[in-house]
Parts: structure tokens; sequence; C-alpha cells
């Protein structure tokens, strides 16, 4: 079913494809996890913003990724940066809700004792409320990769895609090897990402067990 | 001092005032409690001493400072607070939440480390939970952890939002002699909160008794309230037996010797020192001058016995079922010191009343 031959003729592209899908997931959830926390130090200045924020994030995702992709398009091409800037917004959606429905489920009682002991908003937040909303964002960043894995395959549409490429090649040559390889890939992408960050945020939220 | 000045307060959408024109002053060294049903503002009104509620009009004072114009998270800094929840910070261990407000200080590490293990012994907790972290202990060592974290960097004022209401009977009754113990060694300035009327007499130097829509209804000691209740309503909210309950508060050590007629074992009189209460028996010592039994009628019955550290009420119950009325007191190591019946607890229910009076 899978021509081993093509497959080694074509080795040294199939891992530049896979660096290339790795450097895309990386630089969006990065990119959106920093400006999670820009939104997040909003959401803590300006409480009244949390609300808003968490809907327009739920409103915001059900925009069709494609959709999302060719909106872009006008104004940064088929570059490598409409694709980021579109997952990116993706990993943001994703990371927000989470930290932001984590922020609000802190429990009030330790919150409250912390201010009754003497602790600034800003001191409460660095010393406790990060702490705490860990679990929620590590939750986030799980989903969040495996979502981008799947979603970089997308924006081979528009030139980009990593292993989204090997897809397309197969579809257009009728041909299922380069398919079923992408698939494997982007599965062992997905399955790489969520053990990393599980184990991260094992170590980091050793309270909790 | 902590002194409050026709404090108010109201709560968006409800007409009623949670507190109305509130003043009272607690003094250095006080063990103040608030009582009253739920809603009546006392909660409302402790978090107003640090501020965690603001009032709408009136004024605070602590140490002569009003709040109003004072650096509140400074303040907050040098006031223990303790909640109804120990709320624990659980990302933390036992140590590090103990070390929570002298880190905030600013104080050095190894004054930190110190003051731990001098707090670990205050409130006897085992130095091994130090490690752990608040979900591993149980509902009364986090109670202990939570005031030892207020006590920690040795504030003069502790607030205590109903500290032991969700703890079980039996450790919440150690916590409370604990407490007590605690304050006669360190003095400090302490407001505790709570709902159970007979906590806040146990507890308290004086009580204030708090009743719907912020006023306070009683503020006196917890004796003097059971003895002239200001209104029906803190007639009612002290609940029936004010007698048992001052009792209650009482220990034999607080009462006047009273002797009976006494026997050596040889049934020879034995001469007592102070004047005898009107009974027909006589009680006959050993040689130690330990009591051996009541004579009467040449007929021999046993004796039962009160110790100097009981309470009243305790003594009370038992002299209902001794037949001769009587209770021998003992020292410590068994030997008598006196007697005790039930004449003597009236009056000393009337002679407590007028020495506290002028206290």
């Amino acid at each position: 079913m899978i021509d081993w031959v093509w497959t080694l003729d074509n080795g040294s592209m199939i891992v530049e494809l896979t660096l290339q899908h790795l450097q895309m997931v990386v630089l969006s959830l990065a990119l959106g996890s920093i400006l999670t926390a820009l939104m997040l130090f909003l959401a803590i200045i300006w409480p009244a913003l949390s609300n808003p924020l968490m809907t327009l994030s739920s409103v915001l995702f059900t925009i069709p990724s494609l959709a999302l992709f060719i909106l872009l398009l006008p104004w940064t091409g088929l570059s490598i940066t409409t694709s980021v800037i579109g997952l990116t917004l993706y990993s943001l959606l994703i990371l927000l809700r989470n930290v932001l429905a984590g922020m609000q489920k802190l429990p009030t009682e330790v919150l409250e004792s912390a201010r009754a002991l003497g602790y600034t908003r800003f001191g409460r937040f660095i010393d406790i409320e990060i702490f705490l909303i860990l679990p929620a964002l590590f939750a986030g960043l799980r989903i969040a990769s495996v979502t981008l894995v799947g979603l970089v395959i997308v924006t081979a549409l528009i030139g980009q895609g990593g292993l989204g490429q090997l897809m397309i090649l197969g579809f257009n040559q009728n041909f299922l090897t380069p398919i079923f390889i992408s698939l494997g890939l982007s599965l062992v992408l997905s399955l790489l990402f969520d053990l990393i960050i599980t184990r991260v945020g094992y170590h980091l939220t050793g309270w909790t067990r | 001092m902590i002194r409050l000045e026709k404090i108010n307060k109201t709560y968006p959408g409800n007409a009623q005032h949670a507190i109305s024109s509130l003043s009272f002053t607690i003094n250095d060294g006080e063990f103040c409690t608030f009582v009253g049903p739920s809603g009546c503002g006392k909660t409302t009104t402790l978090r107003m001493i640090n501020q965690l509620d603001i009032p709408d009009s009136g004024e605070v004072y602590i140490q002569g400072q009003a709040l109003s114009s004072a650096d509140i998270i400074q303040v907050r800094r040098k006031i223990g607070f303790v909640m109804q929840s120990p709320a624990l910070f659980p990302h933390r261990t036992v140590a590090e939440n103990i070390a929570t407000v002298p880190r905030l200080l600013g104080w050095n590490k190894r004054v930190i480390a110190e003051r731990i293990d001098e707090l670990v012994a205050l409130m006897s907790l085992d130095p091994l939970v130090l490690k752990r972290y608040p979900h591993q202990l149980s509902g009364g060592q986090q109670s202990r952890v939570s005031i030892a974290r207020a006590l920690a960097a040795d504030p003069p004022i502790l607030l205590m939002d109903e500290p032991f209401a969700a703890i079980d009977p039996v450790v919440r009754d150690k916590l409370q002699s604990e407490m007590l113990e605690l304050q006669s060694r360190l003095h400090k300035t302490i407001i505790l909160v709570t709902h159970d009327i007979n906590e806040a007499i146990r507890l308290g130097d004086r009580m204030a008794i708090f009743q719907q829509g912020g006023r306070l209804a009683q503020f006196d000691t917890p004796d003097n309230i059971l003895a002239h209740p200001a209104s029906d309503f803190v007639r009612d909210f002290i609940g029936p037996e004010p007698n048992l309950k001052r009792l209650g508060m009482m220990r034999v050590s607080d009462l006047p010797r009273h002797d009976v007629l006494l026997l050596s074992q040889d049934a020879k009189p034995l001469a007592a020192e102070y004047s005898l209460l009107s009974q027909p028996y006589a009680l006959v010592l050993d040689s130690e001058w330990r009591p051996q039994h009541w004579l009467h009628q040449g007929h021999l019955a046993p004796v039962r016995i009160a110790e100097e550290h009981q309470s009243l009420r305790q003594v009370y119950s038992d002299l209902l079922d001794v037949p001769q009325g009587v209770l021998v007191r003992v020292t410590s190591t068994g030997q008598y010191a006196g007697a005790i019946d039930s004449h003597l607890l009236s009056n000393a229910l009337n002679r407590h009343q007028e020495f506290t009076r002028h206290d």
C-alpha cells in the first residue's frame, strides 16, 4: 500500500515538510500564548472585559478555518504570514477561553484571603493566580496544539501547509503513499505535542496531587 | 484600639441598611465576639476593619489612624485574618503558606524559618506537615495552619470570621480551648464572628449581639448580657437557661470556700476553718485529709467530689444526683478543700454579677 522506494527517494523533502509543519505549530502556539497573556492582563485591569472577550473568542472560533485564510489573502497574500496569523488567531481563541474560564473558576475564598493578608492586585496575580490557572492553561495548550497540527494541513490550500503539501501531492497524482505518510506523521506530531505539554504540566502542578 | 464611628452600608438593590449608624470601641488586648442571626451585618462589620468592605459613610480607626486615609495594604499586613474556610493557598506547602505575610514584609529567610518553628509549636502542629500541601491535611489541621498564617507576622490584631463553623464539634471544642489558652499568652486584640451563641459566650471577654439591619442589640460582657438582656431580641437570642450558661463560665475555684462537719477516721471531730454549710452530714477524712465517706446517724454514704478546674455547670449537674445535695471540693492531689451545695451556686451567680459590674 505504501511505496517505500518513493518514500526513501523523497526522504529529505518529507523531513523538511515535517520540520516546516512543526515550526508553524510552535510559532503560532507561542504567538498565541503571548497574545493570551496580554489579553489576560487587560481582563485583570478591566475585569468587565472578561465576559465580552469570552463571547468574542467563542464567536470567532466558529469561522471556518479556510474562510479565515481566504479573508486574510487580500492583505498578506499566499505567504507564511497569512497562515501564521490565522493559526495564531485559532490558538489565541482556544487558550483565551480556557484561561478566562480558569480565572473565573478560581476559589473566591482563596483570593479573598490573599487580599486580607495584604497582597496587592498585581502581587496576587504573580504569586497565586498564575499558579492556580496553570491546569486550565495546560488543558488549553493541549487542545490548541492538537488543533493546530490539523489546521496547518489546511494551509496547504494557500500554498503553505507543511505535511499538507504531501496530501495535495497525493490527491493530484492519485497516489496514496504521500497521503498516508502525511496522515501518519501529523498523528505522531499531535501525540508528541500532547505528551510533551502533559509532562511539562505535570511537573509544574505537583501541588494538585 | 479599634474604633468604629457612625458606619453605614447599603448594598445595591437592597433597600434595608446592611449596617446603619454603627459605633463602638474595642480595647487593646480584648477578645471580642460578634454574634447574631445571619444577614445581621456582623461579617460585613468585621471586613470593614481591614477594608475588605468599604463603608458608605463613617470611619474606622485603628490605633487612632483613620483607615480611609491609610495605606490599606500596609494596614492589612498588620492585621491577622482567618476566614470561615481555611482558604490556604493550594499551590504552596504549609510552611510557605505560614510564611506568606513575613515574605510580603520582606523578612529574611532565617528569621522566617525560626518564626515558622515557633508557630508550629504554638498551634500544636506536627512539624512533618510543613512540607505537605493543604489538601493533604485534615480540616482541623488546615484551621490551625490558617490561624498560624494569620499570626505569622505577630500582628497586634486578629480578625476571625466564623473560623470554626465548618469543623466537627469535637475538634471545634479543642480549637476553642486552644484559642483561649493562646490569648492568655499572646494578649492580642481579637474579634471573632460566630453565629453560635455558646461559642461567643465561651470565647468573648465582651460580646456584641447584632440584630437585623446591622444594629447593636447589646454590647457587654457575656455574664452581664446573660444576667440582664437588654431586649426581648437579646433574651430570645441567648436562648433558654441563661443561668446554666453563666454557671458554665465559672469554675469551682471561683467559689468562696465553705466547710462541712469533719471527722477523722477514729470519729474525732476535726476543726473546720470556714463557715459551715447547713446540712446534717459529717465527712470522714483519712490522715492525709482525703475524703472517705459521709456519716449520718450511723449510716455511711459515698462521697462525690468536684475538682477545682471543673465548670459550675457540671457541678450543678452532678449535684442533681447526689442525695446529700453536697459535693466535696478536692485539690489536684485529692485532699479535702471545702464543699459545695446549690445555695452556694445561687450566691455565686449573684455575687459574680456584682463582682463583674464593679470590675
